[in-house]
């Protein structure tokens, strides 16, 4: 009689029963993502209703680019039906209105979407980080409302775990993808750092402000706003703890600063080269950085080939962007490698979960019949001669038993219908032992259980 | 010994010839592999290079300078010690591709034409010697070091200006670290240039075949006037950029090409082989 016949799950084919059902950036418009944000408090609340129903186990993930729910436990259909109920009780929304837009991934592919996800593989900006953050709060808020257990806790840990070798193996997260922060990465590359660096912003518009933002969060330590209209220019200086000058002193400012970010939209050049070789001389021939933010240019183009000064426009930041991103998509495919042996490790643990009962009971079992031997013939021998003997015995027994215990371990045993751990339970009667009380129940382990 | 010693010799430009290839892979690829075994197969291959240059040395009684190859291996051993330290300051291996592979040209041409059983010249079993030899050595190579950051000081600079964003941009440290890699070993390599000059106008006066007309030290004085010069412009002219970086790379240049004209052509007290 065979485990299946029993009424038992064969090894390995013990169903992961995990399905995501969600949106994001790529099925559905930004109208749709609003209106199925969850609050972190919304979150917490479909945790706790998907897990009261029939899922054991939950986890939702709701940033500005997508809204996922994870169940483990139900059935896809069932799964699906259930998410529609939360989401019409919490938000109102029903998702029978969203047939394109939803994607319903099951089993290996779901833990496979998580782990593209925490890896940004499947973010709007190829590879940002922001996502690895969002993943992890989601997973302690799942622990927190009661939905992670054994399957979501080991699936996020693996998940940060295949997030973290990718950006680290990988250039997957490296380099500027924005204009802002290519700025700031050109500045590094000729200065090293930004800390204490003296900046001039020539500008207090919108572009003004947000690369003075950048710049300030990168380290710079001094600023000057020098602005035609004081206002703006003073409003800007006090928001980065800078002083305030008027456009006419640009010139003289120039031999202070390090690195200079123009953005106004002056008609005609603020600074060419004769102003650019006398700050260079005033300044001991250090070097100078000019990102020109502004269309047209602030800067004459032919104050580039003033020497050490190094002119950056729009066009040549945007070139950086579009090359890291480029540099970022070639590491797809050592990413997704990465993401496979995540799930591969996964489902190897969620094998494991299968044998471990059986193997508890056949160490059990072995245990007994040494235990039963020995003290069959304890009245034959001595105190000392007991101990080794006690000693020899559980040697030869941990011997003998290592390598099934590890074969079964590792062994893909679904491809064989279970029939390996068949043949252990038959060949010692392990049914023998729960049929008379043992200990042959299918127990799920705790998320401390068995690794790979 | 002999026979660890040639064993040492043999295995010490494989090393270094794995370490460039894994420093090139880490340039061209950042490959994960090469970014863990770069810097461990280096420090392995300058370690097994010293433990050689110490039993040589120990074998012979003096320090293992005796000929050009002999000081070609004790350059390329200082020069992958300096690179070390400076890929530990740095924290950067990236630039490990332009320094290594030099390491290893130099050990491999140095390990197949010394010969290590040669009897060193009774003339150079002097402390004035050693000293001369040492500071030399050390001089040379901080030029060396100096004058790869200067070269890569100028990629970085080109490629800045040309807002060619290549691998070069992607992959070297960033310009003022270039530049004070480069004015730092300048500064290094003349102090001990200097130290090397004053030892051998000492020790040349107790060597009867010696002479201050040597081409050799009219050449080393030339480069030294140079380096000398980058300097001065760098401290008290505030010459900054790409005029320094020249004048180091043009004094290097000067001194490794009168070496080794001077070496093929025989003509000097400063060819000992």
């Amino acid at each position: 009689m065979s485990s299946t016949e029993r009424g038992m799950t064969p090894l390995g084919a013990a169903p992961l029963a995990l399905t995501c059902l969600g949106l994001s950036h790529k099925t559905s418009t930004l109208e749709v993502r609003e209106a199925l944000a969850l609050s972190e408090e919304e979150s917490a609340e479909a945790v706790r209703r998907l897990t009261a129903g029939s899922a054991i186990e939950a986890l939702v993930l709701s940033t500005c680019n997508r809204t996922e729910f994870y169940t483990q436990g139900a059935a896809p259909d069932e799964s699906r039906r259930l998410v529609r109920e939360v989401v019409l009780g919490i938000k109102g929304f029903d998702l029978a209105r969203l047939d394109g837009a939803l994607y319903v991934r099951s089993e290996p592919d779901a833990v496979r979407h998580l782990f593209r996800v925490a890896c940004g593989l499947d973010s709007m900006v190829l590879g940002e980080p922001e996502i690895l953050g969002q993943v992890h709060h989601s997973a302690d808020l799942a622990s927190r409302a009661g939905g992670a257990g054994p399957v979501v806790g080991r699936m996020t840990e693996l998940a940060f775990a295949a997030a973290k070798r990718a950006r680290t193996e990988t250039a997957i997260g490296a380099g500027a993808v924005s204009v802002a922060s290519a700025s700031v990465e050109l500045a590094r590359k000729v200065f090293g750092t930004l800390t204490g660096r003296r900046v001039l912003i020539v500008g207090a518009g919108e572009a003004a402000w947000r690369a003075a933002e950048h710049v300030r969060a990168a380290g710079a330590g001094e600023f000057v706003i020098a602005n035609r209209g004081d206002e703006r220019g003073r409003r800007l200086a006090e928001a980065v703890g800078g002083r305030a000058v008027p456009l006419a002193t640009l010139a003289r400012e120039l031999a202070w600063a390090d690195l200079v970010v123009t953005a106004t939209s002056a008609p005609a050049p603020l600074v060419r080269p004769a102003e650019a070789r006398e700050a260079i001389r005033r300044r001991g021939g250090r070097q100078i950085v000019f990102i020109d933010l502004a269309v047209p240019r602030d800067v004459d183009p032919l104050v580039n080939g003033v020497p050490n000064v190094f002119v950056h426009d729009l066009d040549a930041l945007r070139s950086i962007v579009e090359a890291n991103l480029e540099r970022r998509r070639r590491e797809v495919p050592r990413v997704e490698a990465i993401v496979e042996e995540g799930v591969a490790r996964f489902l190897r643990w969620h094998r494991s979960l299968a044998v471990t009962p059986t193997l508890t009971q056949f160490r059990k079992r072995v245990e007994a019949i040494r235990v039963a031997e020995v003290e069959r013939h304890r009245h034959r021998l001595g105190e000392a001669d007991m101990a080794e003997v006690e000693a020899l015995t559980r040697a030869i027994v941990n011997k003998i038993l290592h390598t099934p215990t590890t074969r079964l371990r590792e062994a893909p045993d679904e491809l064989l219908g279970g029939t390996r751990v068949d043949a252990l339970r038959h060949l010692f009667d392990l049914d023998g032992d729960r049929r008379n009380g043992g200990a042959a129940r299918r127990e799920a382990p705790g998320p401390d259980g068995p690794r790979d | 010994m002999d026979i660890l010693i040639a064993l040492l010799g043999t295995f010490v430009p494989i090393l270094y010839g794995l370490a460039s290839a894994s420093y090139a892979l880490l340039f061209a690829r950042d490959d994960a592999f090469a970014r863990r075994a770069s810097t461990p197969l280096l420090v392995a291959s300058v370690a097994v290079h010293g433990l050689e240059i110490l039993l040589r040395g120990a074998m012979k009684g003096m320090l293992p300078l005796g000929n050009v190859f002999e000081s070609a291996s004790a350059i390329a051993f200082s020069i992958g010690a300096v690179y070390l330290y400076v890929e530990a300051r740095t924290k950067s291996p990236m630039t490990g591709i332009f320094v290594v592979p030099v390491v290893f040209l130099l050990e491999a041409v140095a390990s197949a034409f010394v010969d290590r059983a040669a009897p060193a010249p009774a003339i150079l079993r002097s402390t004035l010697f050693g000293l001369h030899a040492s500071a030399a050595i050390l001089g040379y190579c901080a030029f060396a070091v100096g004058a790869i950051y200067g070269l890569l000081y100028l990629a970085l600079y080109h490629d800045l200006k040309s807002r060619r964003f290549s691998l070069v941009y992607d992959r070297l440290p960033p310009l003022e670290v270039l530049a004070q890699m480069n004015i730092r070993s300048l500064t290094v390599g003349f102090a001990f240039l200097s130290a090397a000059i004053v030892f051998g106008a000492v020790w040349v006066t107790t060597v009867t075949e010696a002479s201050f007309l040597d081409p050799k030290v009219s050449f080393t004085l030339v480069s030294w006037a140079v380096f000398g010069f980058g300097i001065l412009a760098h401290f008290l002219l505030g010459w900054r950029g790409p005029r320094v970086i020249y004048v180091s790379v043009a004094g290097f240049l000067l001194l490794v090409s009168s070496s080794v004209a001077i070496n093929l052509v025989g003509s000097s007290f400063h060819v000992f082989h």
